[in-house]
C-alpha cells in the first residue's frame, strides 16, 4: 500500500501553471527528497498534499484511497468529511519559517494540538510532549518562549509539535533553509533520527548530503514537472536531463 | 568840489535805484535800474573826464551835468514808481493766492470735522462701524429659530432686530450663539446686545445693561391634556423638563432648593425639552409663555398650559454693563417702533394680540 | 480661589463618575461586538461580511453627536415604540455600537497583521477555525491591540461629553453649568485637572497590560 499518491496534479494560478501532471507515488516508511530550481512548484506540490494549496486538477490518493479530486478548480469528490478531517491529522507538517506559536511557551507549543484536536489528556499531552522534546534534544528548553531560542532550536520544536499528532507523514517544506549554516546540522540529525524510526518522509530542501544520505529516493522538479526520479546516487551522478544536469553541475 | 557832489549824487542815486529795486523781484525793475545807473554812471563819467581837463567848461558842464543829474533823477524817480506798482500788484496777487489757500483749508476742515463727527456718531457705539451686532440663540420658536431651509432666521426677535437696526441706519448681523455662552459673548464683545428672549432678572441686571421690557412674558408649565398637574406643586414626584440656563431652569431649582421634590432634566435647546414631553419621557415642561404658545399652536389638542408665575419676567435687550452710548440709541430706536406701530404689529403677527407689549412703550420713552 | 474649587469638587465628582461609567462600559461592551464584527468582516460568506461592512462603515461614517441625538430623539418620531425611556441607556446604546465600529477596524488589521504562517502551522496541525481564533491567532493579537483600545478608550472619554444634548449629566455638562452660574471660567481648571489624572491613570493601566503581555516578545 503506497503511503501517497497523486495523479495529474495540475496548478495554475491564473494563466501562470506551476505544476503540470505531477505523479508521484510515497511508500510506507520511504524518505522522499524533492530538489529543483527555485520556482519549480516543489513547494506548492507538497502544501497541496495537506491542502494548504488547493490544486486545479488532479487526484490525491492516501493509503489507496480517494483523498480528493478536482477538475478544473472545483472538487469533484473527496473523502467523507470526518474521514478528511482525519485523513489530514495523519500528515504533519515543518514550515521553513518553522511557524511556532510565540505566546506559548514550547511545551504548550507542543501539547496545543494534541489536546485540542486529539482530545488528549492534559497529562497525558503532557506526557507525550516531554518525551518528544527529550528526542529532539530540548527537554531543558520546555518552559521557554520561542523568542528565545535559536532557530535550529525552535525548528526541532517545530518537528516535535508535528510529531505529538502522532501523524503516519511528516512533509518538510525546506526545513533548514531559514537556518544559519551551523544550526542546519542538529535539525539534520533529527531528520535523520526520525527516518531511521521508518517515519514515511517527503522532503523539499536544498540539503543534498542529506538526500545522498537519509533519501531513498530522489525527485528533481523543474517548471512544475518531475524530471529525474531514482536512488540517489542515480539522479546525482547520471542526471538524464540538461536542466537536472545544469542544477546539479551548479549546486554539487 | 563840484565833481565830489557829483559822485555823492551819483554814489546816492545807484543806492536808491538799487533799493528802490530790492523791494520787487521783477527782473524788469533791475534791469531798468541797472541800466539807468550804468547810463548815469557813463555819462557822468564822461562828463567829469571832460570838465577835468577842461577849466573854462566846468561850469558849462557843471551846468548840463546838473540837467542831466536832474533829468536822470527824474527817470530814476519814474522807475522808482513804476517798481512800486508792480512790487503792489504782486503784493495783491500774493495776498489774492492766501485768501483761496485759507478758504480752501476750511473747507478741507470742515470736511474732516464732519466726517470724524459722522464717524464718531457711529463707532461711538457699536463695536463695528455701521453694524448692529446682535447675539442670539436661534433656536427658540417662536421668538428666534430657522426656516424650514435650516439657514434662514425668523422669529419675533429677528424682526424686532431687523425693525430695530433699520431705524438707526445700521446693517444687521446676527450671530448665532449657544444659550449657554450667550451672555459672556456680550461682556467679551463678540457682539453688541443680545436680543433673544432675555428675560429680566435681578441677578443679570446687576450684572449686565438691560433695556426697558419690548414683550412681556412669564415662566408657564405645559402638561399633556390628560395630566392631572394643575399646579408647579404638583411637580411633586414627577419629572419636568427645562432648557437650561433659562429662567425656567432657575425657578425650578429655586422650588427644588425650597424643598419640591422633582426630577430637573436639563437640554440644550427647548425643542428638545418638548421632544420629551412628546416621547413620554418627562411629565411636564416649564419653559416662556412666548415658547409655549408656538408649540400649543401645532399641538393644541395635545397639551395645556395649567400655570403661570406670578413674577412676570418681562424680555429685555441686554447690553455690556456701562455701555451707555449704545444703550441710548437703542432707547430710542425702540421708542420708534412703538411709536411707529412695528411692536404693535409684530406682537398680532407671533402673538395674535397686542396684550404683550401693552404698556411697555412708555419704558422707552415713546407715546 | 481653593475655597471655590473645594466648593465646586463634589459636583465635578460626580459628573466624573458618569463620565468614567459610560467610558468603560461603552468600551467593554465595545470590544466584544467588535471581534465578532472584525471576524463577520473577515468572512468569506457574503452574508456575513456585508452586514457586518455596511455596519462598519454606517457607524464610523456618520457623527458620534448625531449618533447620540437620532438614537434618543430621532427613533421616538420615526415609531412611539422605539422610545429609550432611559437617556442613560441610550448613550450607552449609543457610544457601544460606535466604538465596536472603530475597534472592529483595530481587531482586524491586528488579526491580519499576524504572519500567515500562524493560520498555516494551525491548519496543518488540524485545529478548526475556532479553534485557530480562539487559541492562536487573538491572543497575539490582544498584545497588539492595547495601544489602539487604550487609545480608543482615551478617546471615548473625552467623547462622553456629548452626553449633554440628551439631557445626561457628565463632567463637561457639570462645568459648563458651574462655570455659566457663577460666571467664571475658572471651573475649567480642575475640571481638566480631572481629565488629566483620569486619563493618566488608565493610561498607566494599558502600559502595564502592554508590558505583561510583551513577555514573550
Amino acid at each position: 500500500m503506497s503511503m501517497i499518491r497523486t495523479e495529474n496534479v495540475c496548478k495554475n494560478f491564473g494563466d501562470l501553471k506551476v505544476l503540470k501532471n505531477v505523479n508521484l507515488t510515497v511508500e510506507q516508511g520511504e524518505v522522499v527528497v524533492i530538489i529543483g530550481p527555485s520556482g519549480a512548484g516543489k513547494s506548492t506540490f507538497l502544501r497541496s498534499l495537506n491542502t494548504l494549496e488547493k490544486i486545479t486538477s488532479g487526484k490525491i490518493y492516501i493509503e489507496d484511497e480517494l483523498f480528493y479530486h478536482r477538475e478544473n478548480d472545483t472538487t469533484v469528490s473527496k473523502m467523507e468529511k470526518e474521514k478528511f478531517a482525519n485523513m489530514l491529522l495523519e500528515m504533519g507538517m515543518v514550515f521553513q519559517q518553522f511557524n511556532l506559536f510565540p505566546h506559548l511557551t514550547v511545551l504548550e507549543n507542543v501539547m496545543l494540538a494534541p489536546v485540542n484536536v486529539r482530545k488528549r489528556d492534559k497529562a497525558d499531552a503532557e506526557k507525550t510532549a516531554r518525551e518528544l522534546l527529550e528526542k529532539v534534544g530540548l527537554s531543558d528548553k520546555a518552559d521557554v518562549y520561542p523568542s528565545r531560542l535559536s532557530g535550529g532550536q525552535q525548528q526541532r520544536v517545530a518537528i516535535a509539535r508535528a510529531l505529538a499528532m502522532e501523524p503516519k507523514v511528516m512533509l518538510f517544506d525546506e526545513p533548514t533553509s531559514a537556518l544559519d549554516p551551523e544550526l542546519v546540522g542538529e535539525v539534520l540529525n533529527v531528520m535523520k533520527d526520525l527516518a531511521n524510526q521508518g517515519m514515511t518522509m517527503l522532503c523539499v530542501t536544498h540539503e543534498m548530503g542529506f538526500a545522498r544520505e537519509v533519501a531513498d529516493k530522489v525527485i528533481f522538479m523543474a517548471d512544475g514537472q518531475i524530471l529525474e526520479e531514482g536512488k540517489p546516487e542515480e539522479v546525482f551522478s547520471n542526471p538524464k536531463s540538461p536542466q537536472a544536469q545544469q542544477f546539479l553541475r551548479s549546486v554539487l | 568840489m563840484k565833481k565830489k557832489l557829483l559822485s555823492v549824487v551819483l554814489a546816492g542815486m545807484m543806492v536808491a535805484a538799487t533799493l528802490s529795486g530790492c523791494g520787487s523781484n521783477t527782473k524788469e525793475t533791475e534791469a531798468v535800474t541797472e541800466a539807468a545807473t550804468e547810463a548815469v554812471t557813463e555819462a557822468a563819467t564822461e562828463e567829469v573826464t571832460e570838465a577835468a581837463t577842461e577849466a573854462e567848461t566846468e561850469e558849462v558842464t557843471e551846468a548840463a551835468t546838473e540837467a542831466e543829474t536832474e533829468e536822470v533823477t527824474e527817470a530814476a524817480e519814474e522807475t522808482e514808481e513804476e517798481t512800486e506798482e508792480v512790487t503792489e500788484a504782486a503784493e495783491e496777487t500774493e495776498e489774492e493766492t492766501e485768501a483761496v489757500t485759507e478758504a480752501a483749508e476750511e473747507t478741507e476742515e470742515e470736511t474732516e470735522a464732519a466726517e470724524t463727527e459722522a464717524a464718531e456718531e457711529v463707532t461711538d457705539y457699536t463695536l463695528k462701524e455701521g453694524v448692529l451686532m446682535v447675539g442670539m440663540e436661534i433656536g427658540y420658536p417662536p421668538m428666534e429659530y430657522f426656516d424650514e431651509d435650516g439657514a434662514t432666521p425668523i422669529g419675533f426677535d429677528v424682526e424686532v432686530a431687523t425693525a430695530l437696526a433699520d431705524v438707526l441706519g445700521l446693517e444687521l448681523e446676527l450671530v448665532d450663539t449657544a444659550w449657554d455662552g450667550i451672555f459672556a459673548g456680550v461682556t467679551t464683545d463678540k457682539y453688541d446686545c443680545i436680543i433673544s428672549s432675555v428675560s429680566y432678572t435681578e441677578d443679570r441686571n446687576d450684572t449686565y445693561l438691560l433695556s426697558s421690557a419690548y414683550v412681556a412674558n412669564a415662566p408657564v408649565i405645559v402638561v399633556p391634556n390628560d395630566s392631572e398637574i394643575a399646579d408647579i406643586m404638583d411637580l411633586e414626584g414627577m419629572s419636568v423638563a427645562v432648557q437650561m440656563e433659562t429662567t425656567a431652569d432657575y425657578l425650578i431649582q429655586e422650588y427644588i432648593e425650597d424643598g419640591l421634590d422633582t426630577d430637573l432634566r436639563q437640554y440644550e435647546k427647548v425643542i428638545n425639552a418638548f421632544d420629551e414631553i412628546k416621547a413620554g419621557r418627562v411629565d411636564a415642561v416649564c419653559t416662556d409663555s412666548v415658547v409655549a404658545s408656538y408649540y400649543l399652536g401645532d399641538d393644541a389638542s395635545d397639551y395645556k398650559t395649567v400655570w403661570q408665575s406670578d413674577e412676570k419676567e418681562p424680555i429685555v435687550i441686554c447690553m455690556k454693563q456701562g455701555n451707555d452710548a449704545l444703550a441710548e440709541m437703542i432707547n430710542e430706536g425702540m421708542a420708534e417702533l412703538f411709536e411707529n406701530g412695528t411692536m404693535a404689529e409684530l406682537a398680532v403677527k407671533y402673538f395674535g394680540t397686542e396684550d404683550v407689549i401693552d404698556g411697555l412703550a412708555e419704558g422707552f420713552g415713546a407715546e | 480661589m481653593l475655597n471655590r474649587i473645594i466648593l465646586w469638587m463634589p459636583q465635578l465628582l460626580k459628573g466624573a463618575r458618569t463620565t468614567i461609567i459610560i467610558t468603560l462600559i461603552s468600551v467593554s461592551i465595545g470590544l466584544v461586538l467588535a471581534v465578532f464584527l472584525a471576524l463577520g468582516k473577515m468572512s468569506k460568506h457574503k452574508i456575513l461580511s456585508a452586514p457586518c461592512s455596511a455596519y462598519i462603515f454606517f457607524f464610523r461614517g456618520t457623527p458620534l453627536l448625531m449618533q447620540i441625538y437620532f438614537i434618543y430623539f430621532g427613533l421616538p418620531q420615526l415609531s412611539p415604540a422605539l422610545t429609550i425611556q432611559s437617556a442613560f441607556v441610550a448613550a450607552l446604546i449609543a457610544y457601544v455600537l460606535n466604538t465596536a465600529a472603530y475597534l472592529a477596524e483595530n481587531i482586524r488589521a491586528g488579526i491580519q497583521s499576524i504572519d500567515k504562517g500562524q493560520f498555516e502551522a494551525s491548519k496543518a496541525l488540524g485545529l478548526t477555525y475556532g479553534q485557530t481564533m480562539r487559541l492562536v491567532i487573538i491572543p497575539q493579537t490582544v498584545r497588539r491591540l492595547i495601544p489602539p483600545v487604550g487609545n480608543e478608550f482615551i478617546m471615548v472619554l473625552k467623547d462622553v461629553s456629548l452626553v449633554a444634548i440628551i439631557g445626561l449629566t457628565d463632567l463637561t455638562k457639570v462645568t459648563r453649568a458651574i462655570s455659566s452660574s457663577s460666571a467664571t471660567a475658572l471651573v475649567y481648571i480642575p475640571a481638566m485637572i480631572l481629565y488629566l489624572i483620569i486619563t493618566a491613570f488608565f493610561t498607566f493601566i494599558f502600559n502595564k497590560l502592554e508590558n505583561k503581555y510583551s513577555v514573550y516578545q
